[in-house]
């Protein structure tokens, strides 16, 4: 079929669309709208004004988001991202209508997916481009986060419908792309409506895997920024258990979140998991944390500081010192041999890993630990 | 993207426009600071053109807030600024509060007519640097205050969002200036480290903040920029000594801002400590944990651990897990016993000037309370918690009892002293020798038990000498004899057992009192 597209013009393709359209076959209508589609990168689909053409073979409403789908290759084809998001979002908008229009059936949802996804991609290449005169950054992003909670109400809003036609099962496929720009934008906060939308809505179980492991994938992010590493821990184990096994891509991404978090609740990965997934990274860090050999923290924490920072676990891996504080005390413990330690032993012990500190900070931070029952 | 000649430019070359001079002195709106002197107290109090600025108002029907000749151009909000910040601010005729308010609003109204003009990044920095600077000071000067005269809330929410702008505005202009190299020594935003730092330790512990911080550019890093982080950081690991010390040795107006965190700070660490100190019997001097806390005296910090739940004694801090009270949310500076202590000093003759963070705002005081000596806390010793050899067997064998003494009621916190413990013995001898005098009294109706015997004794006898058959007789006179001695064993009993021991014991006491008397 992708060989086939190569020769087809774009009279073919708008006779194609138009019969999708007519059989109700949302799959295909997504998949020739789409921007990542092999169609998208031919000269031939870059029309400036495509109105003329599309009308003489489609109707609305469907003519409506071809023309813009045109426009928007041709914006992309000229390297005008900027453009490009102005027609996608625009197609957004319209394609909302339609939806809203559409009752009993919900056979244009994979429609939505793509262009959903598609408008952000679009507004991240944008935003990279922006001129940045008088906007400000994330500001792109921001819209098309708007453009995406039109769908959202939309589809949040068709409560009549029965079971198999409802809209709403459409709704967990636009949290995770607004969680996706939420997250872009560090807007964090705006995740909270979403998912108490999807965890009181009465199909939270039948939505697909792929994009409940994607919900859970971001939730668990979410807790573990919220710092209740319990749910976070739930939610990543999910994501990673339910991931399919072929998206190593994912499952490293799940891993970058779930290491740190299970280590803070004391499980340590091993190493051919690390090794598989390439996350070798934290191998070192493993050693350090179970050796309590602080020196070794300190040093990874400086070589790997903006890997850390750009994955957002900067804070959880810091986190991760008291596990190595707890590990080493223990050494010291067992060195020792009497269930009372001085305070100066462990003070020259951590001393001795280069921390700077003195009695009262050792106190402070055994203190800590036995706050948190680390024993 | 609209392009930049959109917006409108502003024509008022005054600090305020002068229709709004007429309106306000008309509706004797005029504010205590803007009339001529002298003129306050007539029917309509005059208007001093000099001191007059514009105010704030929203916008609304009928109110363009796009007229030109109402809008001051940036060069004259720069002025209007100085003029706030260089005469207003200094008045000592009027109570800060006053001032506080005043200015307030009229860079409420600067801050306005900034964002409808777009004014340019260069202005915007200008302007905003100052502003910040204030609200920032006001925090902290007014933190005492009564809430009806200063809101914390609304003052921090103003903050948060001129530093927000102005941290965009650094972001905007690093961007433009990339190709430049010299942006690090441009004057404009040779501050900058200074407000990224004050954006930390006003957010302090806020992971949006610290990943910003971390994010900057290698430049922008410096050392002031650093330790703040270090100070987000230790708050959010609830490493309370280290974040103590430096909020000690940050530069002072950043100490100031810092200090406002101090509630939350002790707060926690009395938490963590009330877990970590968990001890029957052992206390944790008052004097060290005021110098590791930051407080200003002993009474504050007892007055914070009575708040949340923890007894002192002997100027020792008894922590124990059980009495944090976990639901007394962080003390603000209005509480209760924040009033009670100043009634206190006011009662003792203390100028009122601090109370939970630190004193009133004059860097000589400032730098006197939270530079403390250096080396204090090396040289205290803490929580005698490794005690070895003889004083650990004797603990543990006061455990014990005083467990057995908690059952009957003793707190397990009470120490034993002499007065308290004459007293117990007192009231102990007391009750014992009522309770032997109360058993005397008791034993009166043995007595009766005697009455009956005679009467037994007597009708038996009768009973058998009435009796005229022989055989009949013995057999009475048997069984007569057989209860007799029943009877005799019993009273033996009472009198040996009983009577003896008791007659004795008193016989003994009133002897040695005699005794006593007599010698």
């Amino acid at each position: 079929m992708y060989r086939k597209m190569t020769f087809m013009t774009l009279a073919h393709y708008l006779q194609i669309i138009d019969r999708s359209w007519r059989a109700q076959d949302g799959a295909k209508i997504a998949l020739f709208i789409s921007l990542r589609h092999d169609h998208a990168k031919y000269p031939g689909y870059q029309v400036e004004m495509p109105e003329g053409l599309v009308e003489r073979f489609l109707t609305a409403p469907i003519d409506e988001l071809v023309s813009l789908h045109l426009k928007c290759l041709y914006c992309i084809g000229q390297g005008d991202f900027l453009g490009a998001y102005q027609h996608q979002s625009a197609l957004i908008q319209s394609f909302a209508k339609i939806l809203q229009v559409q009752k009993e059936e919900n056979w244009s949802l994979p429609i939505m997916y793509t262009v959903c996804s598609d408008l952000r991609l679009i507004a991240q290449q944008a935003e990279k481009q922006r001129v940045g005169i008088s906007e400000k950054p994330g500001e792109i992003l921001e819209k098309a986060a708007e453009c995406l909670m039109g769908c959202f109400r939309v589809c949040a809003a068709d409560n009549r419908s029965s079971e198999e036609d409802t809209k709403r099962i459409g709704m967990l496929a636009l949290v995770n792309q607004l969680f996706k720009v939420y997250f872009r934008i560090n807007k964090l906060h705006l995740c909270k409506p979403l998912i108490r939308a999807i965890e009181s809505s009465p199909f939270k179980e039948s939505f697909s895997l792929s994009q409940q492991v994607t919900y859970r994938y971001f939730v668990g992010r979410k807790a573990m920024y919220d710092s209740n590493y319990k749910a976070a821990d739930e939610y990543l184990t999910y994501a990673f258990e339910n991931c399919h096994k072929s998206s190593r891509k994912n499952k490293r991404l799940i891993l970058i979140y779930l290491v740190p978090v299970k280590m803070l609740l004391g499980y340590i990965p091993s190493k051919t998991v690390l090794e598989k997934y390439d996350v070798i990274q934290f191998w070192d860090l493993v050693q350090a944390v179970c050796q309590g050999n602080l020196k070794l923290f300190d040093e990874l924490m400086e070589m790997h500081e903006s890997f850390f920072i750009k994955c957002g676990i900067y804070l959880i891996v810091d986190k991760l010192k008291i596990i190595a504080y707890r590990n080493l005390f223990r050494k010291v413990y067992l060195i020792l041999n009497t269930h009372q330690i001085p305070v100066e032993a462990l003070q020259s012990a951590l001393e001795y890993l280069g921390q700077e500190v003195d009695l009262d900070e050792t106190q402070c931070i055994v203190a800590n630990l036995i706050y948190e029952g680390k024993n | 993207m609209e392009p930049l000649n959109d917006y409108v430019v502003g024509k008022c070359m005054g600090m305020c426009p002068p229709e709004e001079i007429k309106m306000r002195e008309r509706e004797r709106l005029l504010h205590i600071l803007e009339i001529v002197p002298g003129t306050e107290n007539d029917r309509i109090p005059k208007a001093d053109i000099n001191r007059m600025v514009k105010s704030f108002a929203r916008s609304a029907v009928g109110n363009s807030m796009q007229e030109p000749k109402n809008l001051r151009p940036p060069g004259v909000l720069l002025k209007t600024i100085s003029y706030l910040f260089d005469d207003v601010i200094s008045r000592n005729d009027v109570p800060w509060t006053v001032v506080y308010d005043f200015l307030m609003d009229r860079l409420r109204s600067v801050r306005q007519d900034m964002v409808i003009q777009n004014i340019s990044r260069a202005h915007y920095i200008s302007c905003l640097q100052p502003i910040i600077r204030f609200y920032a000071y006001a925090s902290y000067r007014l933190c005492e205050e009564d809430i009806n005269t200063f809101d914390p809330f609304i003052n921090k929410t103003h903050l948060q969002e001129c530093l927000k702008r102005l941290l965009c505005m650094y972001d905007d202009y690093d961007e433009l200036n990339k190709v430049a190299e010299n942006v690090f020594d441009d004057l404009l935003i040779e501050n900058r480290p200074h407000f990224e730092a004050l954006y930390i330790v006003v957010n302090i512990g806020n992971p949006a903040a610290i990943l910003r911080a971390l994010n900057l550019p290698r430049g922008w890093r410096t050392d002031l920029v650093e330790i703040s982080l270090e100070l987000s950081l230790c708050y959010s690991n609830s490493n309370f000594i280290r974040a103590c010390r430096i909020i000690k040795i940050l530069p002072t107006f950043l100490s100031a801002v810092a200090s406002l965190h101090l509630p939350e700070i002790r707060r926690n660490a009395l938490k963590i400590m009330s877990v970590a100190y968990s001890s029957k019997n052992l206390l944790y001097p008052v004097g060290v944990l005021k110098e590791l806390l930051l407080y200003d005296t002993d009474l504050q910090i007892v007055n914070d651990c009575k708040y949340y739940g923890l007894e002192i004694q002997n100027n020792g801090i008894h922590f124990s897990k059980s009495s944090f009270d976990e639901n007394k949310v962080v003390m603000t500076t209005a509480d209760e016993s924040c009033a009670a202590e100043r009634s206190y000093r006011e009662a003792y003759g203390v100028k009122y000037s601090s109370s939970i963070p630190t004193s009133s705002f004059r860097p000589g005081t400032l730098q006197n309370n939270i530079n403390l000596p250096p080396g204090v806390s090396e040289t205290v010793k803490k929580m005698k918690m490794s005690q070895t050899g003889v004083l650990y067997t004797l603990h543990t064998l006061r455990e014990p009892i005083v467990e057995y003494q908690e059952t009957r009621g003793v707190p397990r916190s009470e120490q034993v002293a002499f007065v308290a413990l004459i007293t117990s013995l007192c009231t102990q001898a007391y009750t014992a020798a009522i309770t032997i005098l109360v058993m005397l009294w008791n034993l009166a109706p043995l007595l009766d038990g005697f009455v009956y015997f005679a009467r037994f004794l007597l009708d038996k006898l009768i009973d058998i000498l009435e009796t005229e058959d022989q055989k009949e007789k013995i057999m009475k006179a048997a069984v007569f004899a057989g209860e007799i001695i029943v009877v005799m064993f019993i009273i033996f009993l009472i009198l040996g057992l009983i009577f003896m021991p008791v007659y004795v014991l008193t016989a003994k006491i009133i002897s040695k009192i005699w005794g006593m008397i007599a010698w």
